[in-house]
Parts: C-alpha cells; sequence; structure tokens
C-alpha cells in the first residue's frame, strides 16, 4: 500500500455539474503549458469567488458531476497548473477522470460532500489506502476510495509502460511480448 | 455465457474468453485517431521518451486528422497543424487527412466515410466524440493525451470494464423524427443519471435499426452528452453492407447474445418522441419544439460530425427547398463536416441556386469550426443560434452570452426558413 497522501489549504465550492468548456476555454488549448492555462481556468464561471485569482485552492469540491464534455487534457492540466491537488465530486465524467489519473496530475475522489463548505474554508484531506477523509472544522467525512494503485500511488500511465519496456530490454522487446499493466 | 456486443469486443481486444464488469483489461486497440490538437505534442513526447528514431507500434492502425484548428493565419493554429503534418510524414501514416486532402473534415465524420470504422473493432481517439463510431458497431474509446501516448507506444489502453444497460427503442419514428430528436430525448431523461454515467450502453430495438447508418452515428455520437462511456448500436446487415461497400472487410460484427445481462434496461415506444430543441446552457435541456416558447434566432448552424454528415446536409437543404429557402434576417451558417459532403452540396447547380437566394454561407473548409468555439462563424455576443451540434455550454460556440439551442437538421431548416420555432 503506497503512504497516505494529505493535501491542506483552503477548498473552492462548485454546486452543480462542471463542464469541460467552463473548466477551460478551447481558445486557449492550443498550448499545454500548466502555467499558461492556470490564469484561464474557472475564468468564466459564475461564482462569487474568483477561481484563478482568489487561490490557490489545492481541494475543490463540486456538488455534481465534475469534467463533463471534452476529452481536452487542458481542463486537468489547467487545475493541476492553479494548484488543484484533489476534486471531490458526486461523480466524474470518464474521460475527465482518466485523464487526471492517466497524468498523474490530481486525484479525481468519488465523495458526496454534505454538508458543503463555504469557499476558503481551511481543509484536510487524507486519502489512504481504501479511505478518503476530509476534514472541515473539526467535522470529519470519509468515503470509500476507487483509484487503482498506481494512481494512488502518484505514477502515470506512461510510467508503468516504461518501467515495463526498461524491464522487457526496451519498447520493441515489450511490443512483442505485450504490455499487459 | 451469454455477453452483451462490447463485453465481446472488449474481451477479443484483451485476449480473454470473457470479461465481465468491474474487470480492469489492457486492451489492444484496433485503430487509433488523433488530431491537430495532439499531434504535435504527442510527437514531441514520444521522441523524448523512446528517441527522435523510434516508430510508433503500427503506422497502418494510425489515423490523423485536421480538423479543429484550421486557421493557418493564427501562428498558434498553424503550428498545431505543422506539428500534425511533421509526425504523420516522419511515421509514414498513411490514413492522414490534412486539409487539401481528397476526403478531410471532422474526424469523426471522415473515418466512417473513408471505411475505418468496421463493425466489432475498438477504436480509441483523443477526443470525447471517439463514441460516435458505436453507430456502426465498433466500441469508440473516447481517450486523453496520455492514454494515446501509451498506445502509440504499445498499442493498448487500460479499460475498466463499464457496466452494461440497454436501451430499447421498438415500433416506428413518425415523420419528421430524427435521430438527433431521439440522442436529446434520451439526453433530456437520462443524462449523467447515476445508473447511466460512465456505461456501457447498446441501444437498440426496431425503430432504432430501421434508421440509416449515418443516423446511426448521430445517436452514438452523444453517448458523450449521455455521460456513457460509449454507445453502440449492435449492427445490422444494412450497416455492415455500408461498410463493406466502403471498401473495408475481413471484420467480425458483434451482437449481444440472447440472455446477456444489463445492469439496467430502460423501454421506449418510438410514439415517446417527437421534434425537439435543447435550450441554451446544456444538451438535457430539451423540450417538444411544440411546447416551445415562440424563439426568434438570428443564426442557423449546420455543422459538426453530429449535424453536417451527408445524410444532414440532404435533410437541411430538402427541408429548405421545401419551405421556399430562407427567411429574411436570419443568417444561415453551413460548415459540413467532410470534403465530400462539401464538394456534394456545392456539386449541384440547382442546390447551389437555393444556398444563394438563401444568402447561406458555405465554410470554405470543412472542420470543428465553431461548434468547439476554436475559429470560424462564431457565435457574437446576445446571438441567438439554432445550431445542430452536440453541446451548448455557455460560452462554447462564442460569446458567454450567447443562446445557442440544439436541433436537427429539420428543424434547423425550419428555423431558417420561418426564422422562428415554437407554436
Amino acid at each position: 500500500m503506497s503512504a497516505p497522501v494529505v493535501v491542506e489549504g483552503p477548498v473552492y465550492v462548485v454546486r452543480g455539474n462542471v463542464d469541460t468548456d467552463t473548466l477551460i476555454k478551447s481558445r486557449h488549448c492550443t498550448t499545454t503549458d500548466p502555467a499558461r492555462l492556470a490564469p484561464h481556468c474557472l475564468a468564466e464561471l459564475d461564482h462569487p469567488v474568483p477561481f484563478a485569482g482568489g487561490g490557490p485552492f489545492p481541494i475543490v469540491v463540486c456538488a455534481g458531476t465534475f469534467g463533463v464534455g471534452s476529452a481536452r487534457i487542458q481542463a486537468p492540466l489547467a487545475l493541476a497548473g492553479a494548484g488543484v491537488r484533489a476534486v471531490l465530486a458526486t461523480a466524474f465524467a470518464p474521460i475527465f477522470f482518466e485523464n487526471c489519473i492517466n497524468g498523474a496530475l490530481l486525484l479525481p475522489l468519488c465523495a458526496t460532500v454534505d454538508p458543503l463548505p463555504d469557499t476558503g474554508v481551511a481543509a484536510r484531506l487524507q486519502v489512504a489506502g481504501e479511505r478518503i477523509v476530509l476534514s472541515v472544522d473539526d467535522r470529519e467525512q470519509t468515503w470509500p476510495c476507487r483509484l487503482p494503485d498506481w494512481a494512488l500511488a502518484g505514477r502515470s500511465w506512461m510510467s508503468l509502460i516504461e518501467d515495463a519496456a526498461r524491464a522487457a530490454g526496451g519498447l520493441d522487446a515489450l511490443r512483442e511480448e505485450g504490455f499487459r499493466g | 455465457m451469454a455477453q452483451t456486443a462490447s463485453e465481446k469486443i472488449l474481451a477479443r481486444a484483451s485476449g480473454r474468453a470473457r470479461v465481465a464488469p468491474g474487470d480492469v483489461v489492457v486492451a489492444r486497440v484496433d485503430r487509433a485517431m488523433t488530431y491537430d490538437p495532439y499531434a504535435g505534442e504527442l510527437r514531441r513526447r514520444f521522441a523524448a521518451r523512446w528517441g527522435g528514431r523510434a516508430r510508433v507500434w503500427d503506422p497502418e492502425r494510425l489515423v490523423l486528422v485536421a480538423d479543429h484548428f484550421l486557421d493557418a493565419d493564427a501562428p498558434d493554429q498553424r503550428a498545431l497543424l505543422d506539428g500534425l503534418d511533421a509526425f504523420a510524414r516522419e511515421q509514414g501514416v498513411r490514413h492522414y487527412f490534412p486539409v487539401g486532402a481528397p476526403n478531410h473534415g471532422v474526424c469523426h465524420a471522415v473515418l466512417p466515410e473513408e471505411g475505418l470504422v468496421r463493425p466489432g473493432e475498438l477504436i480509441a481517439g483523443t477526443d470525447s466524440h471517439t463514441c460516435h463510431y458505436g453507430g456502426f458497431g465498433a466500441i469508440g474509446l473516447g481517450v486523453g493525451l496520455d492514454a494515446m501516448e501509451g498506445i502509440l507506444a504499445v498499442g493498448r489502453y487500460w479499460v475498466e470494464v463499464p457496466p452494461m444497460v440497454r436501451i430499447e427503442i421498438e415500433g416506428r419514428f413518425a415523420t419528421g423524427v430524427y435521430a438527433k430528436d431521439v440522442i436529446l430525448t434520451l439526453c433530456r431523461d437520462l443524462a449523467n443519471e447515476r445508473g447511466l454515467l460512465g456505461t456501457a450502453v447498446e441501444l437498440d430495438g426496431s425503430a432504432v435499426q430501421a434508421l440509416h447508418p449515418e443516423e446511426k452515428l448521430t445517436l452514438a455520437n452523444m453517448a458523450a452528452e449521455l455521460g456513457a462511456r460509449w454507445l453502440l448500436v449492435p449492427p445490422d446487415d444494412t450497416v455492415c453492407a455500408w461498410v463493406r461497400d466502403l471498401g473495408a472487410d475481413g471484420f467480425e460484427p458483434q451482437r449481444p447474445d440472447p440472455g446477456a445481462r444489463y445492469a439496467r434496461t430502460w423501454r421506449y415506444d418510438a410514439c415517446d418522441f417527437v421534434p425537439v430543441v435543447a435550450r441554451p446552457g446544456a444538451p438535457d435541456r430539451v423540450v417538444a419544439v411544440d411546447a416551445l416558447e415562440p424563439t426568434r434566432f438570428d443564426e442557423v448552424y449546420v455543422g459538426s460530425c453530429t449535424g453536417a454528415k451527408r445524410f444532414d446536409l440532404e435533410r437541411f437543404v430538402d427541408g429548405l427547398d421545401a419551405l421556399g429557402g430562407a427567411a429574411q434576417g436570419v443568417r444561415t451558417l453551413m460548415v459540413p463536416a467532410t470534403r465530400r459532403g462539401h464538394d456534394w452540396l456545392l456539386g449541384d447547380p440547382a442546390r447551389r441556386a437555393l444556398l444563394e437566394r438563401s444568402r447561406v454561407e458555405v465554410a470554405a473548409q470543412p472542420g470543428c469550426n465553431a461548434c468547439f468555439g476554436g475559429h470560424g462563424f462564431l457565435a457574437g455576443t446576445g446571438t441567438v443560434r439554432l445550431s445542430t451540434t452536440n453541446r451548448n455550454f455557455p460560452g462554447r460556440m462564442g460569446a458567454k452570452d450567447a443562446q445557442v439551442f440544439l436541433a436537427s437538421p429539420a428543424l434547423a431548416a425550419r428555423a431558417a426558413a420561418e426564422g422562428t420555432l415554437g407554436p
């Protein structure tokens, strides 16, 4: 089992589904540089607290489905560039979820947070083994964690392939034997 | 034991006798598709990781398309197109569709036209509407950039076998009801529902199977808006013959076994469906067109893989012709999804005359254009637009306060001809 992941800092709270056009508009998607994407992240969200100017917010909490829409890698890259390390949401759009863990960009955690804290409140998130614990104002909520082991360990999908290629004696050899994860 | 069509495809792709929901498999893809937004970055990453001389796992199985950022006058978009071109050249990719090729345009419209979508196959693409290929009985697996980087290296990707669900529509759709009405209505009922989010949908039944093959692509396309991982219409003889006519052969269509198990089944009667529009903001804000408050449109946009394939262009043009052309004060914009569609549209003098009489503006290049907001016919501030595309999240097609309604090409023709929809 990997070491627990702990994230501490103010939360940013969104109600309702969050689509990828809201996360980052397409006109900014000609780059994959997180630093260039971050200022535009959630820039047009109707929210009393600006995300880009008011943060960093290492934990985002969403009462809804997060990452609905496009496969654009810039959505999790922009969040990661803005300092987000975990998103807790009722549910995730599948491709957004996979983008987050494949690139080891941030932790997408299925969790219905109730009651919802206010944006800006300090929180502590711990992800250890099969348990997610969120502490806000001495109140603790827990959920089961369903991330692959490699994602929990902070590994990217490509790092697994690279390791396998090394073990096989190169990429061609790995192709020959067939990568099995 | 009985299996669904999706389970059979995944079992073959992962070298197993069978798979079940919850299994995590590493599946071999039959084909991979990526495009200008990512090709340059993938080229850079691939060379950095494996060396400048490294070849992708199988250039014959890779498809590269220029469709999203086609404004060659914008330096950042030009750079993406250059990156795509360099990657195609270095890797010797034969299935490369740049601007200017005999056929090119929106990836999801190009692949089926070119016989590159074959029933029973697993096709991964770096786009959320890759699910489109389910219309021809393939698994269209939308993936991200890192997933594609892995596929370029080893031809494989991890898949957690999703819950299997089924939607059946029996009967016969009324005249004027098209695939877009069907899938928008399903979005109204089921989009991002807990029982449907992330699932593999099989959409079947006599009403569905009676639809034109390209209409089945429209249904599968908007699996993304439903929130499904993918959607597959079990391929019938018509679809298989359609694909064979495009030169594809040697494929193995997969249909669900009798008694295949589904976590959930929704049953509809074809009579449950009427022409609908989605109100601005999200594709599930759906209302019957007859119940829509009277709405005047400034613009009608016919475009995208969802709504500007050949079948869609025909419905729009026929509708416009039957209703006497476009009304004064409505700006009508057309972006055929592919070069073939574009050439068909403008290749007939009578059609051209109708478009000219209606002051229809036809984009010079087929492609994604304003559907994803990259360039082209973007919606200006305050504009009320009816669009045949798949998404209308705020600001997606242009200005944040543009009001974008979604509908079928047939309703788009009505909106163009009458200037309004609703009673």
